[in-house]
């Protein structure tokens, strides 16, 4: 894709980021995949932490956006069985990091964007991590190849987001909505689910992806999807200033808190998990759209984690980090570079000139 | 599997797994050309502008959802 075209994506995930603030959502939370995949897990009564339930059509945008395009442009391809359950299990260390910092990377861009300087100690822990991540992919690290599948396991993901939607609209019993708390700031829900697929069409078009910014840089030196990272800040940060939301500093932030240690280390456990993953949690959730069932795995991890992480007390609120939060952080850390070290193996050889190479 | 033969295979790979093989093969120096199978244009995309950016021809096949990609290098 072309760097115009992913800028322009870029931007208008920024752009996307605010309006939903404008129209309702929690401050610097217009989207943020962790923080609504943890919404999420609430209105399911995954967890029973009255401030942060609801099913955010957003979340379901981004799913069914990025289902609906890949079979228009012919991308959809279902494939899966590179790891599963590592990746399951990555996915909810990731949403552990997440919940510490409270935002995904995308979050941590909109939270820069209106001048959180907390975010900022977060994007230098990212980059911590995915430089760890780095680390692991030079010394050969891989979680086996995907092959492709049948149709039928591709539909699972999609599924699941329209039966969201509905649960949503039909607003039974048994779903919950938070009546306070960042839960029960929502923008009106076409506006969500329009946002949502709008957003999961661009990034499935664009390959966007937070976590894939730093790590091209690090490592071959392709500053190729940084230009889409930049233009989420740009396209935020010109919407904030407009509405009067920047507020520069580090106290008093919308839904963040000042531990400046576990900004860093909630953000080096996403961009370490992220890297190992191969993208971010948005990238995550749009390849799982368009039939990559692992990358399904890993959003269900997300959706467990984000279960546990309340229904335990880890999560981070305004008021910091708790203590179970902090050990279960310091976990994260120790089972992502477990998992770093053990799939790091052996590198694929020179290839005899001419010779098919087969290994793994 | 039918189709074309094929020096490096880098099908069901996750980012960036394939674009780090095609570096390391790229580095370290090889003849004439490489050839490459991959079963995603995402990955067939970045391969590409890995190639052009390390100064290589790059040209790409679509066969039945498999993507065969040449690089070569330029006199």
């Amino acid at each position: 894709m072309s760097k115009r075209f992913l800028a322009g994506s870029g931007l208008l995930l920024g752009l996307l980021g605010v309006l939903l603030v404008r129209a309702g959502n929690p401050g610097n939370m217009g989207v943020c995949v962790a923080c609504f995949v943890r919404d999420i897990a609430g209105g399911l009564g995954l967890h029973r932490a009255a401030a942060v339930q609801y099913l955010r059509p957003e979340v379901s945008g981004f799913i069914l956006g990025s289902f609906l395009i890949a079979l228009f442009a012919r991308e959809f391809r279902v494939r899966g069985g590179s790891s599963p359950l590592p990746r399951f299990f990555i996915g909810f260390a990731v949403m552990l990091g997440a919940l510490i910092f409270l935002g995904c990377p995308l979050r941590m861009l909109l939270r820069l964007a209106a001048g959180d300087l907390n975010a900022l100690i977060g994007l230098f822990g990212f980059v911590a991590g995915i430089g760890a991540g780095v680390f692991f992919l030079k010394r050969g690290f891989s979680l086996g190849r995907a092959y492709p599948q049948s149709a039928g396991n591709g539909l699972f993901v999609p599924s699941v987001a329209m039966a969201l939607v509905l649960l949503v609209l039909i607003a039974p019993a048994f779903i919950f909505f938070s009546d306070s708390g960042p839960g029960s700031f929502r923008a009106p829900f076409i506006i969500s689910l329009a946002a949502g697929l709008l957003a999961g069409i661009v990034v499935q078009r664009s390959r966007l992806c937070q976590v894939g910014c730093f790590r091209d840089l690090l490592l071959v030196g392709d500053p190729h999807l940084l230009y889409g990272s930049l233009a989420v800040l740009v396209g935020a940060f010109s919407l904030n200033l407009l509405f009067g939301y920047v507020n520069v500093g580090f106290a008093g932030q919308p839904v963040a808190h000042t531990a400046a240690l576990w900004n860093f280390v909630g953000l080096t456990i996403v961009g370490l998990g992220a890297t190992l993953l191969g993208g971010c949690p948005l990238r995550q959730t749009v390849l799982a759209g368009e039939g990559d069932t692992d990358a399904g795995l890993a959003f269900l991890g997300m959706l467990a984690g984000a279960a546990f992480a309340h229904n335990f007390g880890l999560a981070a609120s305004p008021a910091g980090v708790p203590p179970a939060g902090q050990v279960a952080a310091v976990l994260s850390v120790l089972f992502l570079l477990g998992v770093g070290f053990t799939f790091s193996g052996s590198q694929v050889s020179i290839p005899a000139r001419g010779g098919i190479v087969s290994e793994r | 599997m039918n189709g074309k033969p094929f020096d490096l295979d880098v099908r069901g790979l996750s980012c960036p797994e394939p674009v780090l093989r095609v570096k390391k093969i790229l580095d370290t120096g090889f003849d004439k050309q490489l050839s490459i199978i991959t079963d995603s244009r995402v990955t067939m995309e970045n391969i590409g502008r890995l190639a052009r950016h390390a100064g290589f021809a790059f040209a790409s096949e679509e066969q039945n959802g498999q993507y065969y990609l040449l690089l070569s290098k330029e006199v």
